[in-house]
């Protein structure tokens, strides 16, 4: 057995009765009381129980009246409390008065003295408790005084039939207040041990502010339990009974408002304050996938590995500064990847028309496609492309779409081998957003019929992939940049482009928030090239690859201290064979590696420990951005115009998938169906 | 013939002092306090019950500390042996532990075939 505090080691117990008296006069207890006080201020005791009393409430006397009879003794309690020293104090038993046998409650409606004496000396309060009794029913016992005057700083404890030393060793069940004051003062020790940040008022204030008063209370009339009528409330409680309520231990060791992060500052008072559930960090595909294995096993990526074994944090109640200690883990998230898994039938039932079309000026586009309906996609987008021909060799294209975006830089690329693979993602710009709103001015020069040339300038905001609220989406991520676009006999087609990547909040794609707040845009600038190269009338050979810088900013008053530069890459392969069986059909073979963090590390200074002065303690820890593995996606399909229809039979290849170090090759097969139906 | 009378009258009285004296004789309190030995005493019944033979006088629950009992007199009255306690009570103003109690008394009675009676007062 052992009690609430079991893991205190320095317990001091001081004696104020003589060994031979049952009762001690007052007289004679001040002086021993002022001697214990003494001692224990010496000693550097934080908290006494004062399992003692009187059998006088303490309205039955004036404060002139107790300053003259006990003022040795008041004096003892102002020096423990001018000390910081909490003094928890059993209300006393005195309700049960047992005359010639008859149990009679004379209405032990207020706590004893000394117990009540923040009545009279309002001082006392900060560093003081008082401690009524209840059973394991949380019935009122039938002994036990009430609140009365000190319910503002009392609460219920358990105080019947508690298991204690008995003389000579051994237990003995033992009832009393002076058995309910203990599990306060024992709880107090808990919570200065658990919280070193707190000063003693603190402490005092915690356990009165997190007491329990809707545990069901009862109040009973009579004084035999067996046969008692009890009185369950039907709303609240009487706090004059009871006072704050039931002493409530998991709750004081628990947040009461909200927990921050304390960070860029040496002390609680001058660092800058997260809370900790705006804090997030939510790291993209870019930097590898989470995957769930067999058996509820998790393969973890490589930056998640890192985190997950870093020493706990400590972050602060904003309610008074309790420090409570969390694992980083829970504050970061990194993607997670869903396999493909079975097979795929496709259907796409949207085409691009034209709208407009008068002299120079024409106008297509995807007005309104709320009806499409696929097996991966059902979200309406909408595309408008107006173009003023001015003659054969010079045209502006102006260029918006909302909500789908891969229209963009692929305009001109052949259909079969763009919207290669099941996420259209070999050819397209992996920096972007599936989803979002641009626009842009093209403008297309044709020098000869050998060579033409365009310049694309384009403005777009899209949608963050780990963003789920519409309205937030379109502001996150800016896109400026140029786009050159060059057609030529020697090559067929060269598209070179730099884009600059403007992320609020974020860094490909990563988003960050509270303690982890960077101070301004992540700047990525990204360089892509793409080449199409026709071998022969059926034989050509696409290429592109994607190449990425980018610059994290991270806020001085946040967890990052340091963020090196991160490089990214993504790059595909294909080879695309017309006129393999018929005059309209093509085999493809695609090898695409998604968008990839290849270096780049950040530091975090992670608050460890704070002191009981307020002092904050950080931990530099490093972490690496790579991944551990890399998606390397193999794709062939065959594909056939069947009219109006398009039949594409296509089987997919991914090799360590989600950046992930796995061994096995995932498998894929489709069948699409393109086309309006 | 009166002086007779009044001769048997005289020793019917002789006969009913005699009486009188041999009966108060054996009424007569006999002081037996320094027999009755204290062996201890207790808050709990358990702290009493240390000794064969003995025998616990307990008081009943008692709010706090502050409550024994005390052996105060005990001797015998023809077949009886009395044993006078009292209830020692804390006053108001006296400080004590906030527990229930239950004082007991652990005493050694010498045998006696009387009949035992323990008085409060």
């Amino acid at each position: 057995m052992h009690g609430v505090a079991h893991g205190v080691s320095d317990l001091y117990i001081y004696k104020i009765f003589k060994d031979d008296a049952l009762a001690t006069s007052v007289s004679n207890f001040q002086s021993a009381i002022a001697d214990a006080a003494s001692k224990a201020i010496s000693a550097g005791v934080k908290v006494i129980n004062h399992s003692y009393g009187t059998a006088n409430r303490i309205t039955d006397q004036t404060k002139s009246q107790w300053a003259s009879s006990t003022s040795t003794q008041i004096a003892a309690y102002q020096n423990l409390v001018s000390n910081q020293i909490i003094n928890v104090f059993a209300a006393g038993n005195g309700r049960k008065i047992d005359i010639g046998g008859v149990k009679t409650d004379v209405g032990w409606d207020q706590p004893s003295s000394p117990a009540g004496l923040p009545y009279y000396y309002s001082e006392l309060k900060e560093y003081w408790i008082v401690v009524v009794a209840v059973d394991t029913n949380f019935r009122e016992t039938l002994w036990t005084n009430r609140c009365g005057v000190a319910k503002e700083y009392c609460i219920a404890a358990p105080g019947d039939s508690i298991n204690s030393v008995k003389t000579g060793g051994g237990y003995i069940e033992k009832s009393g207040t002076s058995m309910a004051a203990p599990h306060v003062a024992g709880a107090v020790a808990v919570l200065i041990e658990t919280f070193p940040t707190l000063s003693q008022a603190q402490i005092v204030d915690r356990i009165i502010n997190t007491a329990n008063p809707n545990v069901g209370f009862q109040q009973c009339s009579i004084y035999n339990h067996a046969t008692a009528t009890c009185t369950t409330y039907t709303s609240g409680y009487d706090d004059d009974i009871f006072g704050q309520g039931m002493l409530d231990l998991d709750a004081a060791t628990k947040p009461i408002a909200v927990l921050a992060l304390s960070v860029g500052g040496t002390s609680l008072s001058s660092s800058t304050r997260y809370s900790l559930d705006s804090t997030r960090l939510n790291l993209s595909k870019a930097f590898g996938q989470n995957r769930n294995l067999s058996n509820n096993i998790l393969k973890i990526n490589n930056l998640s590995q890192q985190i997950s074994t870093t020493q706990s944090i400590a972050s602060f109640d904003t309610y008074d500064n309790a420090i409570f200690f969390l694992n980083l883990s829970s504050l970061t998230a990194g993607s997670s990847y869903t396999p493909l898994g079975l097979n795929q039938v496709i259907l796409k039932d949207y085409e691009e028309q034209s709208l407009y079309e008068f002299g120079i000026l024409k106008l297509s586009g995807i007005v309104n496609s709320s009806d499409t309906k696929t097996d991966q996609y059902n979200f309406p987008f909408k595309t408008l492309n107006a173009s003023i021909s001015l003659n054969d060799f010079f045209q502006i294209k102006y260029n918006y779409a909302e909500i789908q975006d891969f229209f963009f830089i692929s305009t001109k690329k052949d259909a079969r081998i763009t919207e290669s693979l099941f996420t259209y993602s070999a050819f397209r710009n992996p920096y972007m957003g599936m989803s979002g709103e641009f626009e842009g001015l093209e403008m297309f020069l044709k020098i000869n019929d050998k060579l033409k040339f365009s310049l694309n300038y384009t403005e777009e905001g899209y949608i963050q992939e780990l963003e789920t609220n519409l309205s937030e989406r379109k502001k996150e991520v800016i896109f400026k940049g140029f786009n050159a676009h060059v057609e030529s006999e020697f090559i067929d087609k060269i598209n070179l482009s730099y884009l600059r990547m403007e992320e609020e909040g974020a860094f490909l794609g990563s988003k960050t928030s509270g303690a982890f707040r960077l101070k301004d845009k992540s700047v990525s600038d990204i360089f892509s090239a793409m080449i199409e190269k026709k071998i022969n009338a059926r034989l050509a050979i696409y290429a592109s690859g994607y190449y990425g810088l980018t610059e994290v900013n991270p806020d001085t008053d946040s967890l990052f201290s340091d963020f090196k530069t991160i490089q990214s890459t993504s790059w595909s392969l294909g080879l695309l064979n017309d006129q393999v069986i018929s005059k309209n059909d093509s085999l493809g073979l695609v090898v695409h590696q998604p968008l990839r963090a290849e270096n780049g590390s950040f530091n975090l200074r992670l608050p460890g420990y704070a002191d009981y002065k307020g002092n904050i303690y950080y931990k530099d820890h490093a972490y690496r951005l790579k991944p551990n593995g890399r998606e390397i996606n193999y794709e062939t399909f065959y594909e056939i115009d069947l009219n109006k229809l398009t039949l594409r039979l296509s089987s997919i290849f991914i090799d360590e998938g989600g950046h992930l170090n796995e061994t096995s090759l995932e498998k894929v097969f489709m069948l699409e169906l393109k086309g309006a139906i | 013939m009166q002086f007779k009378y009044l001769i048997l009258v005289f020793i019917l009285s002789i006969f009913c002092l005699i009486f009188l004296v041999y009966d108060l004789s054996n009424s007569k309190r006999t002081d037996q306090l320094s027999k009755v030995i204290v062996v201890s005493k207790g808050w709990n019944g358990e702290d009493c019950n240390k000794e064969i033979g003995t025998k616990i006088v307990s008081l009943g629950e008692r709010p706090s500390g502050g409550y024994s009992i005390n052996l105060k007199d005990s001797y015998t009255v023809n077949d009886k042996f009395y044993i006078i306690l009292e209830e020692i009570a804390p006053k108001d103003t006296d400080m004590n532990l906030q527990v229930i109690t239950n004082p007991c008394i652990e005493l050694r009675i010498p045998k006696t075939k009387k009949t035992i009676e323990i008085r409060w007062e």
